[in-house]
């Protein structure tokens, strides 16, 4: 191994001197290593450091320097140069390679701090570049890379049940489906069920609705989590059994341990507390919240019925995980359920028509997948800001390296090798990067906050996102990464000078070198117009989002839900009096213009939807349309408009309708709706005939982005409204969140034990729509703003710095009479030429790329001219104001000054 | 940046290897690696020589004609011989000039008073 090493090393010698002593250098490292074995000092990682470290040093000065000459000169000049010191530490053997390494590190310090502004903006530079990386790989490292905080849970497997021919992708088990997985999957030594319902958590002041979680009793076990106090699940646990998570014991009951043993009411019935769960737990499953406050095992009803071994999809309520068992792995699990679900499509023909397949997925991967995508295009986006930063570090680099050619040559002419030059500009980059990860280090934790605020809600594991060792080992890899972009050519810049020529001129102004810093200047434009483009792409989705039309007046809404106990209350009747004694409640408030009920409310997440036949449609075709339960108030309320007809009227017969326009139009095309039939099941079973009353103009309900379904709207009144989220819409004559206390008031007064849920203005949960674009957009906009910034301060300092270098050059052309509009268009030419390119550079990059946000992009293609031009457009404008600045400095030159200075 | 008002460029100067490798060989011939134990016991191990920075020092020299293979071969070193290097006259004069060189350095320094009483420098 060792000697394989020193053969590689050796390859980097020129072929000449290779032939001659490459064996003899293998004997030499032999020997030497038989050396340090007989004095007893082991040979291990320090010996191979020194000796590779001394081969590698002189083989890239070798390569460094092919026209060397191969011996020495005469050294009858330095005889005479004897006041001359040989510079500290000429050669490269000379000592130890770490101490060689600590004198470095302190001479790179000391040029540093020798020119404190270029450190400053170097630092500032690099710490913007690395803090928002940083910040970004926290939150992909938190979300996508570390494992879930479950016992070894890179064994635990989300078996997804997907019904493809409804494309539902994440479809929930029944008990019996669970029990057959239990048995029948070998390869998954135990399986859990789970599901998320919501109950009224009642004995408390005020009440509370809370997340549940129904569990089969293993899955504590399952996600190899103990309770902190009290115990977890057991087996035969009765119906009644509950566990509380960490965070409402914490508010609700005080963090009193006496809760173990005592009893809390959910919905009215009281259930057992046996143990706390750990602080911090949380049920990760693709399509639950992980908001679930309280565990309990599936109630009376449902074990007594035996609806652990139901199997229809009346009875699917489960998500389902499981652990793989030793010795087995995916693909068996994976193998085991394709089996076991032809064998349910066989058993049961429901199965069979929804194309029910099952599969065995990582839970991690699964919890993460809808993310994934948005994650890792910020962390590109962010790269090519890191990339432009580390371009301006390196043209600042380049330019200081020029002004130290004096510098340089004389330490060369002292008799530093080449080697030594480049090492020690490496180090000072080297320092520079360090010191720009720790700047970026700092940024990031302060970004993390910011990103904490700006992310969408529904982002999962938001809680693991920290600054964790892997994050900072991140930033130091990045940082090393940086010292190699803009550290190493500089270096070599620098070692390729001829001493002779550095210390003659004190300035060197070679075209080559000019054309780097502009070739990196058209780079940096290139990639900062590509981020400017996506960030305009999505600025325009955005406002294209905010222009379209809901179907209803979204500000001055409250919404809020309130559910009641079936347990207190009967239906139809009582539960019924309840909700329209509220609604009057409320209506008389002050403040409040109307109140209606609606199920489901729009964007709160819900939707429910059967099939509809009317006219022509739906005869031959299974057509889907919108269901929606409304009180007569609830259009007034939000704002719908009823374009035909009216609404509902107290002594209207049950089987009466409202329709959406776009359901009328596809029925009844040309022609009035009223008093036409609608076929629809709401009560499941068959199919019941309605009298359409009116029409509503289309409402918004999902997804903005999707145009409205057509939509059937049932009177509400004689629905089964307990153990039910009814959703309640306010119009307001002001802020709506000021209701929310009278609201409050006004149900407690009606019955203490039921919770107000979930109070909220209806314009957040439209805001909650364009979370994700506006998370997308806000950083995507930031990264583009500091990208297109440091690529036109990159421009300006390359212009200042050409203009520095050619001050001889104008100076003659303006004493020999070029007029100060000619010296202009010199310098704004070059500028503009560098932009130009990376303008058409980035333009095309920008089409091949900004395809990747198409799914985030609303109204407006990938390749939106409008967007491509006003980018560029603007661009165009702030390198021309770049350009013209320093143009201005050399037109405002005096001949004279100039020339007599050189 | 050092101010160089008054510098004369010189050229290339002896590494402190190359010198320290003709020293060695002026006591007679040594393969590579013995050159490198000389050296190393000479300064009390505070040069220590890589076999890179080594074997590029004699490489320069052979090609300057101040060091050449030895005739004969050295010592035996796992049944094969080992290539050797001595000093040639070319090589003796480089040395001294280097040595005297570095002696009028020295003796400015103490004229001058520039000189630790012991230890380094650094």
């Amino acid at each position: 191994m060792g000697k394989a090493i020193t053969g590689l090393l050796l390859r980097l010698y020129p072929r000449a001197f290779r032939e001659v002593h490459a064996d003899e250098i293998q004997e030499f490292v032999e020997d030497e290593h038989a050396r340090w074995a007989e004095l007893g000092k082991r040979p291990g990682p320090r010996f191979w450091l020194r000796t590779w470290w001394d081969l590698a040093a002189v083989g890239v000065r070798l390569r460094l320097r092919p026209a060397a000459p191969a011996s020495y000169p005469r050294l009858a000049e330095a005889r005479a140069a004897t006041t001359v010191l040989v510079g500290r530490g000429s050669g490269f053997g000379g000592r130890e390679p770490l101490k060689a390494l600590t004198r470095d590190a302190k001479q790179a310090f000391r040029a540093l701090r020798r020119s404190p502004v270029l450190t400053l903006t170097v630092v500032a530079t690099l710490g913007l570049g690395i803090g928002l990386n940083t910040a970004i790989f926290s939150v992909v490292h938190g979300v996508l890379l570390k494992p879930l905080d479950y016992d070894d849970s890179h064994e635990l497997v989300y078996v997804q049940a997907s019904l493809s021919n409804d494309q539902i992708e994440h479809a929930s088990h029944s008990g019996g489906d669970f029990r057959d997985i239990q048995d029948w999957v070998p390869a998954l030594k135990d399986v859990a069920a789970v599901g998320r319902i919501r109950q009224n958590l009642t004995g408390l002041e005020p009440p509370r609705r809370v997340a549940v979680g129904w569990a089969s009793s293993n899955l504590f076990r399952v996600l190899g989590v103990e309770a902190a106090i009290g115990r977890g699940f057991e087996p035969h646990d009765p119906p009644g059994t509950a566990v509380l998570g960490h965070a409402l014991w914490a508010t609700a009951f005080g963090s009193d341990p006496a809760v173990i043993g005592g009893s809390v009411l959910l919905d009215g019935h009281p259930y057992t507390v046996v143990g706390v769960l750990p602080e911090g737990f949380r049920l990760h499953l693709p399509g639950l919240t992980d908001d679930i406050e309280a565990w309990k095992v599936p109630d009376d009803w449902w074990q007594n019925g035996d609806a652990w071994g139901a199997q229809g999809p009346e009875f699917a309520l489960f998500r389902v995980i499981g652990r793989l068992a030793p010795g087995a792995n995916m693909t068996e699990a994976q193998t085991q359920l394709e089996a076991l679900a032809g064998d349910l499509r066989r058993r049961f023909p429901e199965h069979d028509r929804a194309g029910l397949t099952l599969a065995a997925t990582r839970l991690l991967d699964n919890v993460v997948q809808d993310v994934r995508p948005t994650l890792l295009m910020l962390l590109g986006a962010v790269a090519l800001v890191l990339l432009i930063a580390c371009a301006n570090v390196m043209n600042l680099l380049l330019a200081r390296t020029r002004t130290r050619s004096r510098e340089i040559a004389l330490r060369m002419a002292l008799g530093s090798g080449r080697s030594r030059v480049v090492r020690l500009l490496l180090a000072e980059s080297l320092a520079l990067a360090l010191l720009g990860g720790a700047a970026g280090v700092a940024l990031a934790y302060g970004g993390i906050e910011v990103l904490d605020a700006l992310a969408p809600a529904g982002l999962p594991r938001s809680d693991d996102v920290t600054l964790a060792p892997g994050v900072l080992g991140f930033a130091l890899a990045v940082s090393l990464l940086c010292t190699i972009l803009f550290g190493l050519t500089p270096a070599v810049v620098a070692a390729r000078a001829t001493p002779g020529r550095g210390l003659r001129d004190g300035r060197t102004s070679t075209p080559g070198r000019l054309r780097l810093g502009g070739a990196l200047v058209v780079v940096q434009i290139a990639t900062s117009l590509v981020l400017l483009t996506g960030a305009g792409l999505l600025a325009a989705s955005l406002i294209q989002l905010h222009q379209v039309e809901p179907g209803f007046e979204t500000d001055d809404l409250l919404t809020f839900s309130v559910s009641l106990p079936g347990t207190q209350y009967g239906w139809p009747d009582e539960a019924d009096r309840f909700f329209r004694e509220l609604e009057d409640r409320v209506e008389g408030l002050p403040g409040v213009r109307s109140a209606g009920v609606v199920w489901p409310m729009p964007f709160a997440g819900r939707s429910w939807s059967g099939l509809f036949t009317a006219g022509d449609v739906g005869e031959e075709a299974r057509s889907y349309a919108d269901y929606r339960l409304a009180t007569p108030t609830y259009f007034e309320t939000v704002g719908a408009r009823i374009l035909d007809g009216r609404t509902f009227l107290p002594d209207d017969r049950r089987e009466v309708v409202l329709v959406s326009r776009a359901l009328a139009e596809r029925a009844w095309p040309g022609r009035s709706a009223l008093g036409e039939v609608v076929g629809a099941n709401p009560w499941g079973g068959g199919m019941v005939e309605f009298e359409v009353i009116g029409v509503v103009n289309d409402v918004q309900y999902v997804d903005l982005r999707e145009p409205a379904e057509p939509a059937v709207y049932f009177d509400s009144r004689g629905w089964a409204w307990t153990d039910w989220e009814v959703n309640f819409a306010v119009r307001t004559a002001g802020d709506p969140t000021t209701l929310i206390g009278p609201v409050r008031a006004e149900l407690l007064a009606m019955d203490a034990n039921v919770p107000l849920d979930d109070p909220r203005p209806m314009a957040d949960l439209v805001a909650d729509q364009l979370a994700t674009n506006r998370f997308a957009l806000t950083l995507i906009g930031m990264f583009a703003a500091v990208a297109g910034l440091l690529a036109i301060v990159g421009l300006y300092g390359v212009l200042s710095y050409t203009v520095g270098q050619r001050l001889r050059e104008i100076g003659i052309r303006m004493a020999l009479g070029s007029e100060r509009a000619g010296i202009l268009r010199l310098v704004l030419g070059r500028g503009m030429r560098l932009t130009v390119t990376g303008v058409a550079l980035g333009v095309v990059a920008a089409l091949l790329m900004t395809r990747l946000l198409t799914s985030y992009l609303f109204g407006v293609s990938s390749t939106d001219p409008l967007t491509f031009t006003v980018v560029a457009a603007v661009f165009l404008s702030a390198a021309a104001l770049a350009s013209y600045l320093p143009a201005r400095k050399a037109t405002g030159l005096d001949p004279v000054t100039v020339l007599r200075a050189e | 940046m050092p101010s160089s008002s008054s510098t004369r460029t010189p050229r290339s100067l002896l590494t402190p290897a190359a010198l320290h490798i003709l020293m060695s060989l002026a006591e007679g011939e040594r393969h590579g690696y013995g050159i490198k134990r000389e050296v190393e016991e000479r300064t009390d191990g505070s040069l220590s020589l890589g076999p890179g920075t080594l074997y590029e020092a004699i490489h320069r020299m052979l090609g300057s004609g101040w060091i050449e293979e030895a005739e004969g071969t050295g010592a035996p070193s796992r049944g094969r011989p080992r290539r050797s290097y001595r000093i040639t006259d070319e090589g003796r004069r480089q040395m001294e000039a280097e040595l005297s060189r570095l002696r009028d350095i020295v003796r400015y320094a103490q004229r001058r008073d520039l000189m630790p009483e012991t230890g380094r420098t650094r």
